[in-house]
């Protein structure tokens, strides 16, 4: 039986089988020492936030005053109840416990009380206790219904979703392939699994196949398709197919030290999409000449408390140090939309995507995001940075943010602290980011154009949703116009344009960029080399016919086949 | 000053969560503290999870105490919403 799904991160994987909802946390009941407690009471807080939060997320998506509503929002009230968690708090302090350890108690004491109430369906209501208590005891452990102890060598992971924070908690080697039933090529995660090399298969329904954990399954993440217990046959024929994949590889490993260039020495920057200091250690492997893109939330990812500027300094320099004096652009903070961290407490936002996101964000938490400047300016001392700012709309948003630097610069001076000077640049991620780059261009060094974001915008196109991302993909004539306008302006400015979206990831479709005039190709690592190849094989002349024909082309499916078709 | 008032339960399955709910709610946008009483238990009436606990079955008469701000208006209130809820 087979079913099929979308690749979001291509290869095969061969691998068992594992469930990650299954809630099996193993609880720890020792007894704590009285320095802890204050700890635990606040990651217990944490946990009823997060969960709020979520259930609020949910809670978007439904109709109001149906059944299914009006559960959810009692679960809110319950995450609401002062008596509830003050029980919960008072068992920590008293007995001396851990938070899950407390949760589990205050709900299994509760549980109990309902299960002796005469009424059936009003005791029934316990099991919905029990079902409450295991989200939270999950979301203590960092949302992560995993427990890791069951991770085996070669593991194909199946979950529902799984957030990029659940993403980045992941033990990557040993998991071969990962399998959800959500998501689609832009989302968070997928950029993640494409970026850790891991194959992926995304909006795929496997529940029909009643796959048990530790099944044999093939994740043939190529043709979009997952095989449970394969015949012999087909293994054979799966096996073969992941040795041309991994011979693929091979040969693309050759042209690492080979310059990124048309066959008519056109030359283009091909920089790397990265989100942590390991990654950067493996820029190398790939020839990456550069970063284009460096998400500092994902350094943030995996702490519950933010990271202060004297550990954000080392950190930058510790990334200059890796960098050895490539092009190294960091992003600042994108947080918001699908990206929460468990450091930060979540918005409640009916359109977060929409909302207080990106430099929203920063400019909103002034504090934390002095922190990350001023690490930044510090770390510049040491190494040449670009700096970018997402989610820029209007030159008053850049303006303010040059004012927030400059003080910060004088902080540093105050704090006798040194710093070095930084190139700005922004993500043209919107419409409006297009359509107003001549007022800010003048007080810009760079451009990035972040088109996963800029689809999404304007398309009017939820980015996670899978059902849109196929109707409505970057490459389309009204997202080619759009970085079209961008080039144009920045051309008159003598402002390098970089892009650093998906669409850049596309090794059919890097070839087209470089002909509408795009300077600098940011890319996923586990791309980086498909891009190249694709890019040497090419004459400029032939990257410029093809941008002037693309451009013309008024249909989405006229111009996939286009840029497909074209040899 | 105090009040209270006795009301019996007529919906079919009690109580549940559902109509609890819509109770917690009704008795959070009042300032004054609300009890609810059955079968010598208490629990106040903006806490859900003690509510519950209650066993608020069809049938059985519960006391309503208010006490504070609009403390007889939130006993009318949580008492006909008691008795109207299914």
């Amino acid at each position: 039986m087979s079913i099929t799904g979308i690749v979001v991160s291509s290869g095969i994987a061969f691998g068992h089988a594992l469930h990650l909802n299954l809630h099996h946390e193993k609880i720890d009941y020792r007894v704590i020492n009285t320095a802890q407690i204050p700890i635990e009471i606040q990651k217990l807080k944490k946990a009823f936030e997060l969960q709020k939060h979520h259930l609020h997320q949910v809670l978007i998506k439904l109709e109001p005053k149906t059944s299914h509503f009006e559960l959810i929002e009692a679960d809110i009230l319950l995450l609401e109840d002062e008596e509830l968690l003050s029980q919960i708090e008072d068992a920590i302090s008293t007995l001396q416990i851990r938070a899950a350890a407390a949760i589990e108690r205050i709900f299994a004491h509760q549980a109990s009380e309902l299960e002796q109430l005469e009424d059936p369906y009003l005791a029934n209501r316990a099991q919905d206790m029990l079902c409450l208590s295991h989200r939270l005891i999950a979301r203590l452990n960092g949302a992560q219904h995993l427990d890791v102890s069951q991770l085996k060598q070669d593991t194909i992971i199946f979950a529902h979703d799984l957030t990029p924070a659940e993403f980045a908690m992941l033990p990557l080697d040993y998991i071969n392939g990962l399998v959800l039933n959500t998501g689609g090529i832009t989302s968070h995660t997928a950029i993640l699994a494409r970026s850790a090399g891991i194959p992926a298969l995304l909006s795929c329904e496997y529940e029909q196949a009643n796959i048990e954990n530790g099944a044999q399954v093939v994740l043939n993440a190529i043709d979009g398709e997952l095989v449970v217990e394969p015949s012999d046959e087909n293994r054979v024929k799966l096996t073969q197919l992941m040795q041309h994949d991994v011979e693929r590889k091979q040969q693309l490993l050759t042209l690492k030290d080979l310059p990124t260039e048309t066959l008519d020495g056109h030359s283009v920057s091909l920089l790397a999409n990265v989100g942590s200091l390991n990654e950067i250690s493996h820029l190398a492997d790939v020839g990456a000449e550069g970063i284009g893109l460096f998400r500092t939330e994902f350094m943030l990812m995996n702490t519950s408390t933010l990271p202060d500027e004297k550990t954000q300094y080392h950190f930058y320099c510790d990334a200059l140090h890796l960098m050895e004096g490539k092009t190294f652009t960091i992003r600042t903070l994108d947080v918001g939309a699908d990206k929460e961290l468990p450091c930060l407490t979540p918005l409640i936002e009916d359109n977060p995507a929409l909302g207080i996101r990106g430099i929203r964000y920063s400019l909103a938490n002034p504090e934390l995001f002095n922190t990350q400047v001023k690490a930044i300016l510090r770390a510049a001392n040491h190494g040449a940075i670009r700096l970018m700012f997402p989610m820029i709309n209007q030159v008053e948003e850049l303006e303010a943010l040059f004012g927030f630097i400059e003080e910060c610069k004088l902080e540093l001076i105050e704090e006798e602290k040194g710093f070095g000077e930084l190139s700005y640049g922004i993500v043209v991620e919107t419409p409006a980011a297009v359509l107003n780059l001549s007022s800010m261009l003048p007080l810009l060094d760079f451009i990035s154009i972040g088109t996963n974001d800029l689809t999404q915008y304007t398309m009017a196109a939820d980015r996670t949703n899978p059902s849109l991302t196929k109707t409505y993909p970057s490459l389309s004539p009204a997202v080619l116009q759009l970085i079209k306008t961008a080039i144009d302006h920045a051309r008159e400015n003598n402002i390098k344009v970089s892009l650093c979206g998906e669409l850049a990831s596309d090794p059919k479709v890097a070839p087209l960029l470089v002909g509408m005039g795009i300077d600098e190709l940011s890319v996923n690592l586990s791309s980086l080399l498909e891009v190249k190849s694709g890019l040497r094989d090419i004459s400029y002349q032939t990257c410029l016919t093809l941008a002037k024909h693309a451009l013309k082309i008024k249909r989405i499916e006229e111009l996939y086949l286009y840029i497909n078709g074209f040899k | 000053m105090m009040y209270e008032k006795i009301v019996t339960i007529t919906a079919k399955h009690g109580i549940h969560t559902r109509p609890a709910a819509l109770l917690v709610k009704k008795a959070k946008s009042f300032e004054c503290n609300i009890i609810v009483e059955c079968d010598g238990k208490q629990a106040s009436a903006k806490s859900l999870f003690k509510l519950q606990t209650l066993g608020l079955y069809q049938g059985v008469s519960v006391k309503v105490i208010a006490e504070g701000e609009h403390a007889e208006q939130a006993v009318e209130e949580v008492s006909e919403l008691l008795i109207t809820l299914s």
